[in-house]
């Protein structure tokens, strides 16, 4: 039994120990892939770890004339640190490319891109 | 002697333990190219250099050497350290416990220690492609005499490993762009032609290990690809085969050992956890089916500003 106490506390020290890390995209808004029959007001990405915002990034640009589709700056959101939200115009009917850029909190850095259908 | 076993195991737990937490600010790290995460597999050397402390239990019943059918029960511990952001130097060794079936007699201890060097030669952000070649040797005598792996003679092991994503793969193969595939080849060099062992003069031929992993990322394909709706846990798992093999290339032994190994990886966001059977390919390796199993933590991530990145950058 001795011997089990003893793994259990040094294997809870795993588990309290800080978790920043590479940011691993969880979730995206609109999701990759998804033909949306109403353009989104915005792309929305949720990670696994808090982001700093400031070196994060969000861009989209339409595939079949390779244009970007100018945006401002992706933002974070407020009580929500590993979200990145970036606020879109009007997309006319076409496929769109996402490229992001998410920095954690602790200078991992890490890369991304998918597509999605405005029908 | 079963005495002697359970307290070698009650060790080892306690060295374990104490390993992953007092070493993991030295500890185990991931590899990513570009959008592409290559997971640390069970069987197979990794194609990139990183910090990195690993633990892996195999068991398996099969032949000896000699022919005779054991229960095998191995601990693989392994520690790197990136000395350059593209170079590392490791250390590790092994923790064998063998069984002869149907009799009372059992073998346990250390194997050989091994070092090593390996420098990352090849990243490719755009075309998810690493490659590395490194040097290992296993230091003969340190190992307990009589346990598997624990010979008299030193080997040298250079080695070349790879690694390369599938997102290059056009939209019409766009559900292929998850799979990555890795492979090594590395040869096993006796640094002494013959050894005595038992009264006897045995030669100590060379040989080649080899092996390959096709990977196909459900994260990868979620992201990146088409979110399919997996829910969580299981949109972070990688399913995973591996092959993994030895070829004795000395005209006095030309045969091949080896085993195919299905298995999954899962992601944590503090660990990650492997499992696979390990299947022979052929009598020669046995007929049974063996087991792995992976418990790897992400701590390089969890201490990135101390002693979990490169010595010089």
């Amino acid at each position: 039994m001795i011997y089990l106490k003893i793994a259990l506390f040094f294997l809870f020290q795993i588990g309290i120990a800080s978790v920043q890390a590479h940011a691993f995209i969880e979730q995206s808004q609109p999701k990759a892939g998804e033909e949306l029959n109403v353009s989104p007001k915005a792309i929305e990405l949720t990670f696994d770890r808090n982001l700093e915002p400031a070196l994060s990034n969000i861009q989209i640009s339409e595939i079949k004339s390779k244009t970007r589709i100018k945006t401002g700056k992706a933002l974070g959101i407020e009580d929500e640190p590993n979200k990145l939200s970036l606020s879109l115009p009007e997309l006319a009917q076409g496929k769109y490319q996402v490229n992001w850029v998410a920095m954690s909190q602790d200078g991992h850095q890490t890369i991304g891109d998918y597509h999605f259908i405005v029908k | 002697m079963l005495q002697n076993k359970n307290n070698l195991q009650k060790t080892i737990l306690i060295a374990l333990c104490i390993s992953i937490s007092l070493f993991s600010s030295l500890g185990w790290s991931h590899g990513w190219v570009g959008k592409r995460f290559f997971p640390s597999t069970l069987a197979t050397e990794d194609p990139y250099v990183n910090d990195e402390l690993s633990f892996i239990m195999g068991r398996i019943r099969g032949p000896s050497e000699d022919g005779a059918l054991n229960h095998a029960t191995n601990l693989k511990v392994g520690y790197a350290k990136t000395i350059f952001p593209r170079f590392a130097l490791s250390l590790g060794g092994n923790v064998n416990f063998v069984n002869p079936v149907n009799q009372d007699s059992n073998i346990s201890g250390f194997s050989n220690m091994e070092i090593g060097a390996k420098y990352q030669f090849l990243t490719s952000e755009k075309y998810e492609s690493l490659a590395s070649i490194g040097l290992e040797a296993s230091i003969g005598g340190t190992g307990k005499p009589g346990v598997p792996e624990a010979n008299s003679f030193s080997i040298l092991m250079p080695g070349i490993f790879f690694g390369q994503g599938f997102g290059f793969f056009p939209e019409t193969m766009k559900y292929l762009r998850p799979l990555a595939l890795t492979g090594v080849l590395q040869a096993n060099v006796p640094l002494s032609r013959h050894s005595i062992e038992d009264g006897e003069r045995h030669r100590n031929p060379n040989s080649l290990s080899w092996g390959a992993t096709l990977q196909y990322s459900i994260p990868y394909l979620q992201a990146f690809v088409k979110d399919v709706g997996i829910p969580t846990p299981f949109n972070r798992i990688i399913p995973v085969v591996e092959v993994s093999a030895n070829s004795c290339i000395d005209p006095a032994c030309m045969h091949t050992t080896g085993s195919i190994n299905p298995g999954v990886i899962w992601l944590g966001r503090k660990f990650q956890l492997g499992i696979e059977a390990t299947v022979p390919f052929n009598d020669t390796t046995g007929r049974d089916v063996g087991m792995l199993v992976q418990f790897h933590v992400f701590v390089d991530d969890l201490f990135p500003k101390t002693i979990g990145r490169p010595l010089f950058r």
